[in-house]
């Protein structure tokens, strides 16, 4: 017994020494993979750190060390409370849009409708349009001079409204079109997750006696909460790093009223030959981005359930 | 894979590699034969893009061994320019557009032995050469900027053409009065914020230069200037708005309205570039634009045309094709080549002995006597305030700013951007 247990013990090792040999040849597969990741993400980001610490405009080739001089500007900035604000509310604001109108597609397009899959199509296809061109597409819509929001508007007898040119309306605006633009994505995550879950808990709920939004609260929202993981954290990045749609939508104004760090970085670099400036705003800019993704990451993966 | 079928395949991508590094317009060939030259310009209207092509086809046929690979990219002229600027790598001929000496200066070879030289335009001259004799490009056009006036409806209401402020606010204030509020009065494509920033800029110069008793020049240029004198300007704009003398929709109307708007009489004054007037003519021939200077602010001081430096060609020093480029450059200048360019663009010609027709050359003619003035941020301020005039002016009709805080925030980044460029220190600053 003993020995044949030395002997399975043996050919285990044996196994284990193969495939972590086997393992070892796969490393190489990293490289292509690491090198691209080094190239263009680490390698500009440790740069752009380097950047915020000068006062480098742009394109000179030399740049003077100024230590943390662009952070003190950067904490004492109106204007950085004002991008980091709308950017809050590009992101927050989107997810929540997102997530909510998502899952009422995703439930209504999960039964038995006429035309599922063309209303499904209709949805997904905002998404695979150019972000700039959807803002230049919807510019057409709210602007002053025939707009078709103010045609509408006159036509029942009131004064036509300038809202891209009303700041404190028009990041909404921003918000709204981003969630058409993307919903579609929120949707078919959602859709995939309710296929996911097994008829056999409805029809036990059923059989209990469960209403239907019992049913939605006690067994699909649990189930569903990985792929609700998943919309917040994508969502929550896009709308935080919005950049195409404020660009063609609004250009960032009037002034900086819809800027976004996205584009007042680009504005900052490119605009007003300030890159150490744009460099700093770039950096605060990451750890929020990764401070508010992580912790919504975690928060909802606590939720999860087995199924 | 077989290795000859794997040669095969890799020999597709590395032929095409090969191929590619050989047409890069950026690099100079190894073969002495051929060249490629690249050429950016900020040109955006049909005619002078077309009238550029035109004299790049008529050089290609003269120098067969030379190929040029222009590019005219709009609105991302500047960000591409910027990126090759750091990476000290710009194209082969370039536009300096306003900017050749403050800018570009660092980056351009010395045109000063080139035989177009000798007929510099007078007005020219000193933007465009400094005093060690250095010449830093060709101009293919010079601005003669001031304000664009619907004259068919001013002669149609009996209005004088305004020579100050107060009576432009008065010619504009008719208009709005005779027309029942039908017509801007004046009218700002902001959807573009440089649009508001160009007036401003346009206006800073009978705000604070040409009077004599409102002459700031030189304490702009050592930076001891009280801001607190700009904002009358600011305040001047608010009036504008207040009266409804503006468009409506002046944050957010578009550029690419102007001209059809004006061409349905529905514009009294607006600013814009000098293809506007044919533009207007295409689509309504019936209503003529004309161009006036800017008025004076101050009584007893007189109107100033805004100019200067608009459309160049200035030759990389980096360049490996240099002589091939100054080939091109001479090829330009010359004047049937010269003229065709500047007619292009509407402007009158960079140089002289070029005799460009010109849609607005009785206006021009009429204003003779007028001193033509330099932009004023290409002089006065630090480079990196034009967005500033864009944003404060937004921000300033939007209502979001007032006219008092226009003046502080054109103040903190008029001292940060020269203590970036060393031209301030941080005592003048405080």
């Amino acid at each position: 017994m003993s020995e044949l247990i030395n002997k399975q013990n043996s050919t285990m090792s044996k196994k284990r020494r193969k495939i972590s040999k086997d393992e070892s040849s796969l490393w190489w597969m990293y490289i292509p993979a690491f090198t691209a990741v080094s190239l263009f993400i680490i390698y500009p980001f440790l740069n752009g750190i380097q950047i915020s610490f000068t006062d480098w405009d742009g394109f000179s080739q030399d740049s003077n060390w100024i230590g943390l001089d662009q952070y003190k500007r950067l904490f004492s900035d109106p204007l950085t409370w004002l991008v980091v604000r709308n950017t809050l509310l590009y992101g927050v604001g989107s997810t929540f849009l997102q997530l909510t109108i998502g899952l009422l597609y995703a439930l209504l397009l999960n039964r038995s409708i006429k035309f599922k899959a063309l209303t499904r199509t209709i949805i997904y296809l905002p998404v695979i349009i150019s972000p700039l061109i959807m803002g230049y597409i919807w510019v057409f819509f709210f602007a002053y001079q025939g707009g078709a929001l103010n045609d509408v508007i006159m036509w029942l007898g009131f004064d036509p409204v300038n809202a891209l040119g009303n700041p404190s309306v028009n990041p909404w605006i921003i918000v709204l079109v981003n969630t058409y633009q993307f919903v579609g994505i929120s949707m078919i995550i959602y859709l995939a997750g309710l296929q996911g879950i097994s008829k056999d808990y409805y029809e036990a709920a059923d059989i209990d006696g469960a209403s239907a939004f019992q049913q939605f609260k006690k067994i699909t929202l649990p189930l569903l909460m990985p792929s609700i993981t998943i919309n917040v954290v994508l969502n929550l990045i896009g709308g935080l790093k919005l950049f195409d749609v404020i660009v063609s939508l609004t250009g960032g104004g009037p002034g900086n009223a819809s800027q976004s760090m996205s584009t007042f970085m680009y504005t900052l670099y490119f605009r007003r030959e300030d890159a150490g400036y744009a460099a700093t705003q770039g950096v605060l800019m990451t750890f929020m981005i990764l401070a508010i993704s992580l912790i919504a990451l975690i928060y909802f993966k606590r939720k999860e359930v087995e199924a | 894979m077989k290795m000859k079928t794997f040669s095969k395949v890799l020999a597709v991508p590395l032929t095409m590699v090969l191929l590619t590094a050989c047409g890069n317009g950026d690099n100079a060939n190894g073969d002495s034969e051929n060249v490629t030259l690249s050429l950016y310009l900020t040109l955006t209207e049909e005619t002078a893009v077309n009238a550029v092509e035109e004299v790049i086809d008529e050089f290609e046929d003269e120098y067969p061994h030379i190929s040029i690979d222009a590019n005219f990219p709009a609105d991302a002229y500047e960000d591409s320019i910027r990126v090759r600027m750091a990476s000290n790598d710009l194209p082969d001929l370039f536009d300096t557009h306003g900017w050749a000496k403050n800018r570009y200066g660092d980056y351009v070879a010395d045109l000063s032995d080139m035989e177009w030289v000798e007929n510099f335009d007078e007005s020219m001259e000193p933007l465009l050469k400094d005093e060690d004799g250095k010449v830093y490009a060709f101009p293919l056009n010079q601005a003669n900027d001031g304000i664009m006036y619907n004259a068919t409806m001013l002669e149609e209401l009996g209005i004088d053409l305004p020579e100050t402020v107060d009576e432009w606010i008065e010619a504009m204030e008719t208009i709005r009065d005779e027309t029942d509020n039908d017509v801007s009065p004046l009218w700002i494509p902001g959807n573009d914020p440089y649009a508001i920033g160009q007036i401003l800029d346009q206006f800073s110069t009978p705000l604070l230069v040409t009077d004599e008793d409102n002459n700031y020049e030189e304490e702009l240029l050592d930076g001891t200037f009280d801001w607190s004198n700009y904002t009358l300007l600011p305040e001047t704009m608010m009036e504008i708005k207040e009266k409804d003398l503006m468009n409506v929709d002046a944050l957010t109307a578009s550029p690419s309205q102007r001209a059809q708007l004006m061409a349905q009489n529905l514009i009294g004054f607006t600013f814009a570039d000098g293809a506007f007037g044919r533009d207007v003519y295409e689509l309504n021939p019936d209503i003529q634009v004309g161009t006036m200077p800017m008025p004076a602010f101050y009584e007893g001081d007189e109107p100033s045309w805004i100019g200067g430096e608009r459309h160049t060609m200035a030759a990389s020093n980096n360049s490996e094709n240099l002589e091939e480029a100054k080939l091109f450059i001479e090829f330009m200048a010359r004047p049937d080549n010269a003229r065709k360019v500047a007619e292009g663009t509407t402007l009158p010609a960079g140089i002289n002995g070029v005799d460009a027709d010109n849609y607005y050359a009785e206006y021009y003619e009429k204003w003779s006597h007028i001193d033509i003035q330099p932009y004023f941020d290409r002089v006065y301020l630090p480079g990196g305030m034009w967005d500033v005039y864009a944003t404060t002016g937004s921000d300033l009709i939007a209502e979001s700013i007032t006219p008092e805080q226009v003046s502080e925030i054109m103040e903190a980044e008029y001292h940060r951007l020269r203590r970036e460029n060393n031209e301030d220190d941080e005592e003048e600053a405080n």
